[in-house]
């Protein structure tokens, strides 16, 4: 990044924190805590070494909730648009899946598997997967028919119609698709750890809530924005490549 | 270093073409064989491109027989460049498709992208960061890289600045000379016409067929020349077609 957007970013974020001290000033400690006291408990859990296992927990209920989900996405809509009354049908399971609000998902895990680290993750892969599942369709659909064209007049063969034409759309499609459930991955599976409690950070807002003790929940809160960034720069990193032509 | 490609030739006869519910050729019959460079005219929609496309073999006549030897490469009427792959690596799809490995078709190709222009610099650059006339120049390549017999070229030089449109007409014709390939240039331009080509031959009428087919020689060398010859090319064209002929 240029030192322009950066200085603007950090501006950015100096507005919210000034209006979350406005906020302090305005409701007290009981409705926000002081921003100042909240980095103080940041440090003091970082100190202790309490923050690693948490945001460890966290992190693997949402790698394996995105990687599963990703993956069941990316696989059903290879078969989906293979076969196309198999993509009728998976569609339709799809739109189905897509309409159940995720905090349903959620009490639907705890009465199956019970208040264990599996409810997260599976809340969270079963709101990726048909997402995943719709860009991978539509991607799948929309191949451009003169590139198809190219490859005949030069008698490309399958692996090279597949790698170098079929393929790259279908990156183009899924890619801001994977993007986006990556940071709905984060935000899922806290919400899933906060009602089914654990060890996960979610477990310590539902606990410091419970203790209201809200530095302690502002704290852990921060520390999964502060997580979730960090995975979103990431990801734009990696998938910065074939961003033009749609 | 190009071989001679002495047996090429296009042959097709009494060839239909129907698209969607409408005919857009009917009884078209082209006979085009050995070095030499044919233009292929006609007004906008009346079927050049897809002439061209049912002599590369990718639109099926409904009626007819067609015959082409040699290897053919078609640069269509838009560069159609993977969005996705450097200028280098869309020059050498061809080769790719003829089994060479991706370092080989580099190798192969660098080299025919410098002598159309392209910069080593720019070799790696995606096709949305190269002019127009870059991207073009990237088209051809790409269909030269498979050396060919018979080239078809569909409009390759619309759009481009003047200067630039007359470079890579030179170089289109001096290709055509040195590996002796039987080429067809879609053009509305009657001064490209008399300046490059040895032939021209005109698509007219509902549906079209070859209304006209006129030899040129010699060809024009000055822009002074080719506007006298321009003028009767269409005068010529329109004796044989019996018709007024409209080109854009
Ligand atoms: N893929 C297609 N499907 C159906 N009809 C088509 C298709 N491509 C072209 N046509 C029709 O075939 C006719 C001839 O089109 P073609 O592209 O061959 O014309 P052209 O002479 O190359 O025109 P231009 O000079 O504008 O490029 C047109 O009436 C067009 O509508
Ligand atoms: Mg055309």
């Amino acid at each position: 990044m240029a030192a322009r957007p950066i200085f603007f970013a950090a501006a950015g974020v100096a507005c919210l924190i000034a209006l979350w001290q406005f906020g302090f000033a305005l409701g007290g400690p009981f409705v926000l805590p002081a921003p100042a006291q909240t980095f103080e408990r940041i440090i003091v859990l970082g100190q202790t070494g309490t923050i690693w296992q948490p945001a460890a927990v966290t992190s693997a209920h949402v790698i394996a909730g995105f990687g599963a989900g990703a993956a069941a996405g990316i696989l059903l809509g290879l078969a989906g648009s293979a076969l196309d009354d198999l993509g009728a049908a998976l569609e339709a399971i799809a739109t189905i899946i897509l309409g159940v609000p995720p905090i349903v998902w959620v009490v639907l895990a705890l009465l199956w598997f019970g208040p264990r680290g599996i409810v997260p993750a599976f809340t969270v892969g079963i709101g990726i997967a048909p997402v995943v599942f719709g860009a991978m369709m539509a991607g799948m659909r929309a191949s451009r028919p003169e590139f198809d064209e190219l490859a005949l007049a030069y008698g490309a063969p399958w692996r090279q119609r597949l790698f170098e034409i079929r393929l790259p759309q279908v990156a183009i499609a899924v890619t801001p698709a994977l993007a986006s459930s990556l940071g709905f991955a984060w935000k899922i599976s806290l919400m899933a750890e906060v009602l089914s409690g654990g060890s996960g950070i979610g477990g310590r807002i539902a606990d410091a809530r419970a203790d209201l003790d809200t530095v302690e929940a502002m704290a852990w809160v921060v520390i999964a924005l502060i997580l979730l960034v960090l995975t979103d720069r990431m990801l734009a990193r990696i998938t910065k490549a074939p961003s033009d032509a749609a | 270093m190009p071989p001679d490609h002495p047996s090429a030739r296009i042959c097709l006869n009494h060839i239909d073409v129907r698209r969607g519910a409408e005919i857009v050729l009917r009884d078209v019959a082209v006979d085009l064989k050995g070095r030499g460079l044919t233009a292929l005219m006609g007004v906008s929609g009346i079927g050049k491109s897809t002439l061209l496309g049912v002599i590369a073999g990718l639109v099926k006549p409904t009626a007819g027989t067609r015959q082409v030897d040699g290897k053919v490469a078609m640069i269509f009427q838009d560069p159609r460049l993977l969005p996705w792959q450097s200028a280098l690596d869309n020059a050498g799809f061809g080769l790719r498709a003829a089994g060479f490995s991706k370092d080989e078709a580099r190798d192969k190709t660098r080299l025919l992208l410098e002598r159309f222009g392209l910069r080593p610099a720019d070799h790696g650059k995606r096709p949305s960061a190269l002019s127009g006339g870059m991207r073009q120049r990237v088209a051809i390549a790409r269909a030269l890289a498979i050396d060919p017999g018979v080239l078809l070229m569909d409009e390759p030089f619309t759009g481009l600045d003047v200067s630039l449109r007359a470079d890579l007409r030179q170089l289109a014709r001096a290709i055509v000379e040195e590996r002796n390939l039987t080429a067809i240039l879609v053009t509305h331009d009657p001064v490209e016409a008399v300046m490059l080509c040895d032939r021209v031959m005109l698509l007219a009428g509902q549906p079209a067929y070859i209304a006209a087919d006129v030899a040129i020689s010699p060809r024009s060398g000055t822009m002074v020349e080719a506007y006298r010859a321009a003028s009767a090319l269409m005068r010529r064209l329109e004796v044989e077609s019996g018709s007024i002929v409209r080109l854009a």
